[in-house]
């Protein structure tokens, strides 16, 4: 099996001050790989980086090899018409235009490679997302939390990525539609490879083939999704029964 | 003054003011996109103008040589930074070039070769004007490519100070390519018509006709294709626009392209009846920029109604006090802006 990621070296400071340190990552073809740990650990930036929407201050330095070609240093438009998807974890919506065009735009990539129906991906989505086809002439802006997510997944979708990346995507969803979500997303990887980014570490190795922990800009544990729910350590930190989410605060 | 002096001076305030608006929106459009306030606007307006003088002249203009010459600039910045990305990132084959050379080379080579074509033979009006929209509109993505593009993430204070750096460039190489002296176009509307006992000029009813029919086709491409929809997109949200493969660049190329197109056309539609010299594009675009300010440079509605607000207030002044005409235009931003600050408080936190 190729690896569709290959992270080797990642480093990214803010401003002089290091947010990941020497982070490696691999994601294999078809596979749900999560990466887990506690607020501030640079989860989003790790995302963000690989995408390559690191804000004006940050500087990263490393390789990203995605699909055997280096991407970093690449724009992010390039880096999406390669197949990367990112869903942020501001989602990144756009708030002023309606449901559909939001969806429509989405399929920017599958423009770009002249492929011949850019929106042959949007029944899917509306038999995906029933609530975003009842409300497509609604703006974006005015959508509740978990429809936004809904859209923010679905636009990612519309493009076709290969490697589709997903920033807490049951971020201040309700506890059974959080779980509906991640069964969302192990459904999803029968079509491309999904790097996840949980608070709800539990869930999230449930789903998942591979898993990373990552804490203060560092890797501190990998391994199949199934011994690392099994780790005394891991199952302290993240897993600890009867707790929802394992790091609260801020 | 009486009523048929007042009712002249409206005419021609509200031509002004169908032109200030149709500024006013481009300059809104390129700065929602890319938050440069586009200043040089003014002096594609001007070259529009002057190079139709020319063309009509039946002579080659100068300004073919300066597009030929900045394409090549272009070029080779092209090449410059695609061997700099080739050290830093080995992918990409060498497609980007052949596009660059298409756009800075092949085009400006083709227009050159028509109008010089064309030049000795004889037109139609429209003919010349289509010639010098070809010879000015693609300065505008060079000038995007050389200016602005190094600095997509500047801060809006440098994008000024940029602009301003265009605006001088392009008023010093338009006293090189059409001289000191003012010109005006042959006149394409020297009808008149009779409006129940007023006359009514043919030009200010072709102005105001271009204008209503260019701001439905920009209504028309914002809310019905893709690529319009993608200008928006950049302008609510930059971070998604860029998530969904909508470039920086790409977007902030086809928003200046399609200001400068406006400008043009706004070049075309005055060209006979103000006569013009290099540096009447100065003026020219700050108007287009107070009524911008009007708008709070996001509002296009607003904008177009501060368009008229100032074509009417200049022609009104230029009847009493024409020497103060300028300077009650621009006076009027600072209570503007004033008001504008005070209300913007009441809304701030609305983003
Ligand atoms: N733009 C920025 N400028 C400076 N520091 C930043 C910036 N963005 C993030 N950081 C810092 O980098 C570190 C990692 O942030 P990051 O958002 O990647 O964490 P995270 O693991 O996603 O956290 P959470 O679980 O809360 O989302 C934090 O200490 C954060 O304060
Ligand atoms: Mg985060």
């Amino acid at each position: 099996m190729a690896a569709v990621l290959d992270v080797k070296g990642l480093q990214v400071r803010y401003g002089g001050v290091p947010a990941l340190a020497e982070v490696d990552i691999v994601v294999e073809q078809g596979a749900i790989v999560s990466v887990i740990g506690p607020n501030g650990a640079g989860k989003s930036t790790l995302l963000n980086a690989i995408m390559g929407i690191l804000p004006a201050n940050a500087s990263a330095k490393g390789q990203i090899k995605f699909e055997g070609a280096e991407f970093s240093g690449l724009s992010v438009e390039k880096r999406v018409f390669g197949g990367m998807s990112l869903v942020p974890e501001r989602r990144e919506l756009f708030g002023a235009m309606t449901v559909a065009d939001n969806l429509l735009l989405g399929a920017q990539r599958l423009r770009h490679i002249g492929a011949a129906n850019p929106m042959s991906q949007l029944d899917m989505i509306y038999q995906m997302f029933p609530r975003l086809k009842e409300r497509h002439t609604q703006f974006a802006a005015t959508l509740s939390g978990g429809e936004r997510q809904m859209l923010a997944i679905g636009r990612a979708l519309m493009a076709k990525p290969r490697l589709l990346m997903l920033d807490e995507p049951s971020l201040g969803l309700a506890p059974l539609i959080a779980q509906e979500t991640l069964n969302l997303v192990s459904r999803l990887s029968e079509t491309t490879s999904i790097l996840l980014v949980e608070q709800n570490a539990k869930a999230a190795l449930n789903v998942s083939d591979a898993g990373y922990v990552l804490e203060m800009g560092k890797v501190t544990a990998q391994g199949p999704a199934a011994s690392l729910a099994t780790d005394p350590r891991i199952i302290e930190a993240y897993l600890g029964v009867g707790k929802k989410k394992a790091n609260p605060g801020n | 003054m009486n009523p048929t002096v007042a009712l002249l001076l409206a005419q021609d305030g509200i031509a002004t003011g169908a032109i200030y608006a149709l500024l006013a929106m481009a300059l809104v459009l390129v700065f929602a996109v890319t938050k440069i306030p586009f200043i040089p606007i003014g002096e594609f307006v001007v070259y529009t103008a002057l190079t139709l003088v020319v063309i009509q002249a039946n002579q080659v203009p100068r300004t073919v040589w300066l597009l030929i010459a900045a394409g090549c600039i272009a070029f080779i910045t092209d090449i410059v930074a695609f061997v700099r990305e080739r050290d830093r990132a080995a992918s990409g084959g060498i497609a980007p070039l052949w596009l660059s050379a298409a756009q800075n080379l092949l085009l400006p080579a083709v227009i050159a070769a028509i109008v010089t074509m064309l030049s000795q033979q004889p037109r139609i009006m429209p003919v010349d004007m289509l010639m010098a929209v070809l010879i000015v509109v693609p300065l505008a993505p060079i000038i995007y490519r050389l200016a602005y593009q190094p600095l997509v993430s500047a801060n809006p204070l440098v994008l000024f100070m940029v602009s301003i750096a265009v605006h001088f460039v392009m008023v010093g190489l338009g006293l090189n390519l059409f001289g000191p002296d003012g010109d005006r176009a042959e006149p394409y509307a020297d009808w008149q018509l009779e409006l129940s006992g007023q006359i009514v000029r043919g030009q200010v009813v072709m102005v105001l006709v271009a204008a209503v029919v260019l701001m439905v086709i920009l209504y028309l491409f914002f809310a019905r294709t893709v690529p319009g929809k993608a200008l928006r997109a950049v302008a609510v949200n930059r971070i998604g626009a860029q998530l969904v493969g909508i470039g920086t660049a790409t977007s902030g190329k086809l928003a200046i392209t399609l200001a400068c197109l406006i400008a043009a056309l706004c070049g075309l539609l005055i060209s006979p009846g103000v006569t013009l010299n290099y540096l009447s594009g100065e003026l020219i675009g700050l108007k287009g920029f107070v009524a911008a300010v009007l708008g709070g440079f996001v509002s296009y509605p607003l904008a177009v109604a501060g368009a008229f607000v100032v074509g009417l207030l200049e022609s009104y002044t230029s009847f009493w006090a024409s020497a103060l005409k300028e300077v009650i235009v621009f006076s009027m931003i600072i209570p503007i802006l004033l008001l504008r600050t005070f209300a913007s408080r009441s809304d701030m936190g609305e983003h």
